[in-house]
């Protein structure tokens, strides 16, 4: 009896881990990732006012800039997507420049 | 310009005598750097003036201790407005007779500015930017300028504000890269009078160059940037005129060297600067400055 029950917890225990692990490899890879390489980013401190105007679109997730690279990383959450021209006005307004988005 | 050039250039001044960490990325004058679109900017600089190089017989010794808070406003990508507040704390000790030391100060606001700043060229690259940004504005007649003490008025250099409305303008260009930044920006204050009083007009021409020390190569993760910094300012005051009368021991022309450093993140930037006179070609009995020292940070909001 004792034993059924402690399995029974162990099965239960591993379907929510497999269904958890499927479901966050489910949001991962639905998540959209636009590349930006945007002219005229040449210090950390401008690199602010950029992320700060991408932010304000619907749907971003998480922003991360490459000084070096020149380039800001934006992931949107879920499967959500977002109209280049939309980010290239962003960083526009932020006074700076998109050479490409990826 | 190559990197080898922009070090050879900072090694030199240095070699001249311009040593003690001192100015960074314009400390002593603005930028054409960018403010985001509905971004606001803030810049507190704490500073400390020494001035007791006196030609005349009275040994004046004057010590001006400060604040200037700015706020910086994107309007759009182009136009920037900024508002510039002084907190003055000056002292005068001088001798009006031999054998005697008296001492007059005043503290408060100082006058404030306000001015705007427009973007008319932006060149950008990867990893550069170049930018031309004139500038307009006003200092408001907000500090006190009819200060007395036991002696009487003090005089109109003592005061915290000048009383008049004075418009000023000029241009910034910047070039920044990923290794260095230069800054030039030409300028004019237009002083009016006030209590029969009228400073004379101001040109200034500054130049900083920001050269990046550390990290000495960029990785994808680069949170901050240290610059080591110098700047030059080109100042030439007019004399001063007082009740119609020029005043002979005032204005003429002095050229400063200020050595600085600046760390730069995303969100702050922390500062500091020494401005060392190197010419002081100053009128008859005009006091001479000994050096003046800044400090200071800057936050994106």
């Amino acid at each position: 009896m004792t034993h059924s029950k402690t399995n029974t917890r162990r099965s239960l225990l591993l379907a929510g881990i497999l269904l958890a692990s499927l479901s966050f490899g489910a949001t991962s890879a639905m998540a959209k990732v636009y590349t930006i390489w945007v002219d005229g980013l040449a210090c950390p401190f401008c690199s602010y006012g950029i992320e700060k105007q991408l932010s304000k679109l619907p749907g971003v997730a998480t922003l991360k800039t490459s000084i070096k690279a020149g380039t800001v990383t934006l992931k949107t959450k879920g499967n959500q997507k977002i109209a280049e021209s939309e980010l290239r006005a962003a960083v526009d307004r932020a006074g700076f420049s998109v050479r490409k988005i990826k | 310009m190559k990197p080898v050039i922009v070090k050879a250039i900072l090694a030199g001044l240095c070699v001249l005598g311009v040593s003690a960490p001192v100015l960074a990325a314009p400390q002593t004058f603005n930028t054409a750097l960018p403010v985001a679109e509905g971004e606001f900017l803030f810049r507190q600089q704490f500073f400390a003036k020494k001035a007791d190089k006196d030609p005349g017989p009275t040994n004046r010794d004057v010590t001006v201790l400060g604040s200037v808070s700015v706020l910086g406003y994107g309007i759009n990508r182009d136009i920037a407005v900024f508002g510039v507040l002084p907190v003055l704390d000056k002292t005068l000790k001088v001798s009006p007779v031999p054998g005697t030391r008296v001492k007059r100060s005043a503290s408060g606001i100082g006058d404030a500015r306000l001015f705007a700043r427009y973007t008319v060229l932006s060149k950008n690259g990867p990893g550069r930017s170049f930018r031309i940004a004139p500038f307009a504005g006003i200092e408001l007649p907000t500090g006190k300028n009819r200060v007395s003490d036991g002696l009487g008025t003090l005089p109109a250099t003592l005061q915290l504000g000048s009383g008049s409305w004075d418009p000023f303008g000029g241009v910034v260009a910047t070039l920044q890269t990923l290794d260095y930044q230069i800054d030039a920006q030409a300028s004019y204050k237009l002083n009016t009078e006030a209590n029969g009083f009228r400073f004379g007009d101001e040109l200034r021409l500054d130049a900083s160059l920001q050269y990046r020390l550390w990290p000495s190569e960029l990785t994808g993760e680069t949170s901050g940037f240290l610059y080591g910094v110098l700047e030059g300012n080109f100042l030439y005051q007019e004399k001063n005129r007082s009740n119609g009368v020029t005043l002979a021991n005032s204005g003429g022309t002095q050229l400063f060297a200020s050595p600085g450093v600046q760390y730069v993140t995303r969100r702050w930037i922390a500062e500091a600067i020494v401005q060392i006179p190197l010419v002081q070609d100053l009128n008859g009995t005009a006091l001479k400055d000994n050096y003046t020292v800044r400090a200071g940070f800057r936050v994106n909001f």
